[in-house]
């Protein structure tokens, strides 16, 4: 029982009522109980009704007195709450399971770290010598990572997650084992990115005009709200590559980070004591079996992806905008511009006979292939 | 020198609970000698050679054990005992490789259930080895300090051989004749000379102390103590000789140096019949691991850290027990009297051998029956009530466990806390648990409270 629930679940009646007498008995020294007096039974000694009139307003009398006393219980039942809200103690729980996965920490500490088996390798058969330098020991036949330099990386890592989502750029979280579903979602869902949990089809880069054909795309604006009149536009234009890779098995994942690689994307990769720290850019040494382990990274790149997204948008709401429009969009823009301002001062002028299309009405070849050849949202020149 | 600093990584690696796990020990060696011996993979050792670990529920559902990768679930969330003895954190094909310890982990908590200390016999001459037989001589905790002394000045070493369960050298009486010539010529031959100044720094002390003496008895000032470098070969050579002629100095000699393990003396039917030349002469040992060999371990073996059993149990309504609660034991081998074979149970997950003398084990009649042949339609074998007495580690690292017959009224009541049985006494206290009041009484008690409702003088007896 709460005791701090017992005054508000009996009320003032019980705190009033006597000390029960099995209770004084046990504190009493007195072996032999004290004779208790005769009692007079409290049962009201009513004189008979002489009518059941009287009967009645006796009745209502009584209901008009308790009544009465409602407000009065409310107000005791209101104060014992308020006096005993702060009284008992607070059960907080320590650990969950899927805490890291809920609510990943902004930053992670050498016990959050550690706690989160970050530090296992692999066998030391196994471990691939260009990780030398991520390795602190040898211990139960295992390699044994080296906390810092994981907290380093993994700080190093977040700070490009975040500057890629403050520069609005596009990341892609990849885990495709089987128990990595949740962790690449939730990342993604944080840092307002992309994620993969599946076979990464191959060439869905270097290849994307064949294989990402059918995606859907959208222009948005800086507020990132959706802007018409871009199907023209959509209908044409590539498919888009990410910015930014996350990828927390790499060594299961070399066409991938082969095809980031051929693209110049960056990525950040889980390197374990057996993987080649060369396939990635930014390397975060750590246990990538662990579904701790894998959880607490991909969250705090998650974090990091939010944080920046957040300043973007902050900035963009004061006017700044992070990013320059890609020079595809930018030219048909002003193409789309020029089209409309035409047509305005065509019907201006009034129907008249279409001009026929001239040569110079088209892109010559060198036009189109430098149009082709951009990418999504290549750097602007000063 | 200072404390090598490290790392605030390495520190909390050093702390780690991966880290905390010991070494796994060797196992026990196989009795491949006897044939009559089943060696099998998966039988229980006789004692645990790795740490058990465990996990909460809630982690083991997600196969989080700590270590290195998640834990097949299919393989760790059946039982309803989380324990685990991991063999390799990671090995070359990729894989944990691990098992269940539940029968080492289940078989501890059986152990301390019993609530019995370890105990070792200090030898008193006895001609038998330690066994469930021989366990019912007076013995002592292993944790007293006349059996126990870990902490020994380099000096006093051999003065404490009776006390101490760990040498650094053999026991000679457990060596094969091939093993004893190997250890001879390997790590006692090159050892020659520095023996000689051992023995030299000996002759030195006695040749003092006898100096002394003959000083104290004239009265005179006392000599400066003999430097053992100005001891002569020939001196040397003389108290060679003298060492020769008696057995027991020598071996006191050669075991101080090798540091070896105490020797029970053997019996004249092992000497034989003196020879013509000299009787050899043999001093009585105390240590209790004499006749046995030093155990492998503390000889607690980590089982139980209870100095003694001479505690009462109580039981809440009987009060106070005489015995210590019987437990249930199985009936594993039937006796058979005309081979000369004892029966066999198991107690709380070890074998024991039912106690020889006047016991219900050895009697003919009642429940003796119980104990002549396997009755296959018993499910799950026959059991009898046992009360557990004393519990050893031998030197091979096996706990050896006695027990003698249980009194009638401590079964009767163990059973009633089963529930199977009901005591006389019981039924006053059933009754007054399940009493039903009426409301009169109920309106009884709390009306009482015409008299002073706090404690007064009266009823602390003050004034009558």
């Amino acid at each position: 029982m709460i005791i701090r629930n017992f005054g508000v679940r009996h009320g003032r009646r019980v705190l009033a009522a006597p000390l029960s007498r099995s209770c004084l008995r046990t504190l009493s020294s007195s072996s032999t109980r004290p004779a208790t007096t005769p009692t007079t039974f409290a049962e009201p000694a009513t004189a008979a009704p002489t009518t059941t009139q009287a009967y009645a307003a006796a009745q209502a009398a009584a209901r008009q007195a308790e009544l009465a006393r409602i407000p009065a219980n409310f107000a005791e039942y209101s104060h014992q709450r308020e006096h005993t809200r702060n009284v008992g103690s607070r059960v907080e729980s320590r650990y969950h399971p899927d805490q890291m996965l809920l609510d990943p920490p902004h930053d992670a500490s050498l016990e959050m770290l550690m706690a989160a088996q970050v530090h296992m390798g692999h066998h030391v058969s196994q471990w691939n010598p260009a990780n030398q330098r991520y390795i602190y020991g040898e211990r139960a036949g295992i390699h044994i990572i080296s906390l810092e330099t994981t907290a380093t990386h993994l700080r190093r890592a977040a700070r490009v997650v975040e500057e890629v989502a403050y520069y609005g750029g596009l990341i892609l979280f990849v885990g495709n084992r089987k128990e990595h579903m949740p962790v690449v979602v939730r990342a993604a869902e944080l840092a307002q990115g992309y994620h993969l949990f599946q076979k990464w089809t191959p060439g869905a880069i270097t290849n994307r005009d064949v294989i990402l054909a059918n995606g859907e795309l959208q222009i948005v604006n800086e507020l990132d709200q959706p802007i018409d009149g871009f199907g023209k536009h959509l209908r044409d234009r590539r498919p888009v590559m990410p910015d930014l890779v996350v990828c927390l098995n790499p060594l299961e994942n070399y066409p991938l980070l082969h095809e980031c690689g051929v693209a110049t994307i960056p990525t950040i990769g889980i390197i374990d004591t057996d993987a080649d720290p060369t396939w990635v850019t930014y390397q975060i040494p750590g246990n990538d079996d662990s579904l701790r382990s894998v959880t607490l990274i991909a969250g705090i790149l998650g974090r990091a992806g939010q944080r920046g997204q957040q300043r973007r948008l902050a900035d963009a709401n004061e006017g700044i905008v992070t990013w320059s429009t890609p020079n595809d969009v930018a030219k048909f823009i002003e193409r789309d511009a020029a089209e409309k301002a035409r047509n305005v001062a065509k019907s201006a002028e009034g129907p008249v006979d279409e001009p026929t299309l001239t040569r110079e009405d088209f892109l010559t070849d060198e036009e189109l292939l430098a149009e082709l050849s951009d990418g999504p949202r290549p750097p602007q020149g000063p | 020198m200072a404390a090598r600093t490290v790392s605030p990584g390495g520190a909390l690696l050093r702390a780690s609970r991966m880290f905390a796990i010991p070494a796994p020990i060797p196992p026990p060696p196989d009795d491949g000698v006897l044939a009559s011996n089943f060696s099998s993979n998966t039988a229980t050792l006789a004692y645990p050679t790795h740490q058990v670990i465990t996990t909460l529920s809630s982690s083991r559902k997600q196969g989080d054990w700590g270590l290195k990768r998640p834990l097949p679930l299919k393989s760790t969330t059946k039982s309803s005992n989380p324990m685990l003895r991991v063999k390799a954190i990671d090995t070359i094909e990729q894989i944990t490789d691990y098992t269940s310890a539940t029968d080492h982990g289940i078989t501890l908590r059986k152990f301390q259930e019993l609530g019995m200390p370890l105990t070792a016999r200090r030898a008193a001459g006895g001609e038998q080895d330690e066994k469930t037989n021989t366990l019912n001589l007076p013995q002592k905790s292993v944790f007293e300090e006349s059996l126990d002394v870990t902490d020994i000045h380099p000096d006093k070493r051999a003065e404490a051989i009776e006390t101490r369960w760990k040498f650094d050298g053999p026991w000679l009486a457990g060596m094969t004749p091939g093993e004893f010539n190997k250890w001879l010529s390997k790590e006692v031959r090159p050892r020659r000379p520095e023996f000689r100044e051992f023995l030299k720094k000996k002759l030195a002390s006695e040749m003092h102390a006898n100096a002394a003496k003959v000083a104290l008895d004239k009265g005179e000032e006392q000599p400066a103590p003999i430097d053992p470098s100005s001891v002569t070969e020939d001196q040397l050579v003389d108290y060679l000789r003298q060492l020769r002629h008696n057995n027991q100095a020598l071996y006191d000699m050669v075991g101080q140096f090798l540091d070896l393990a105490p020797l029970k003396p053997p019996t004249a039917a092992q000497v034989g019949i003196p020879g013509s030349n000299h009787r050899l002469e043999f001093r009585e040992t105390k240590s209790p691991y004499a006749a046995g060999g030093p155990p492998v371990t503390h000889p607690s073996a980590g089982l139980s850290y209870l100095r003694t059993s001479m505690y009462m149990d109580n039981h809440p309504v009987y009060g106070p027990q005489k015995q210590q609660p019987p437990v249930v034991a199985r009936i594993l081998r039937p006796r058979r009297p005309a081979q000369a074979m004892i029966a066999r149970l198991g107690v709380a997950g070890f074998i024991v051998n039912t106690p020889l003398g006047d016991t219900a084990f050895n009697s003919r009649s009642g429940q003796g029956a119980l104990y002549d042949k396997i009755d296959p339609d018993l499910d799950g074998g026959a059991k009898v009530w046992v009360q557990p007495q004393r519990a050893a580690v031998d030197a091979k690292g096996r706990v050896v466990l006695s027990v003698t017959d249980v009194s009638q009224e401590a079964v009767l009541v163990a059973q009633e806390l089963l529930g199977n049985a009901a005591c006389l006494g019981v039924k006053p206290a059933e009754k007054e648990m399940n009493r039903v009041e009426t409301s009169s009484q109920i309106r009884q008690r709390f009306r009482a409270a015409d008299v002073p409702t706090m404690s007064s003088a009266q009823d602390y007896g003050v004034r009558q």
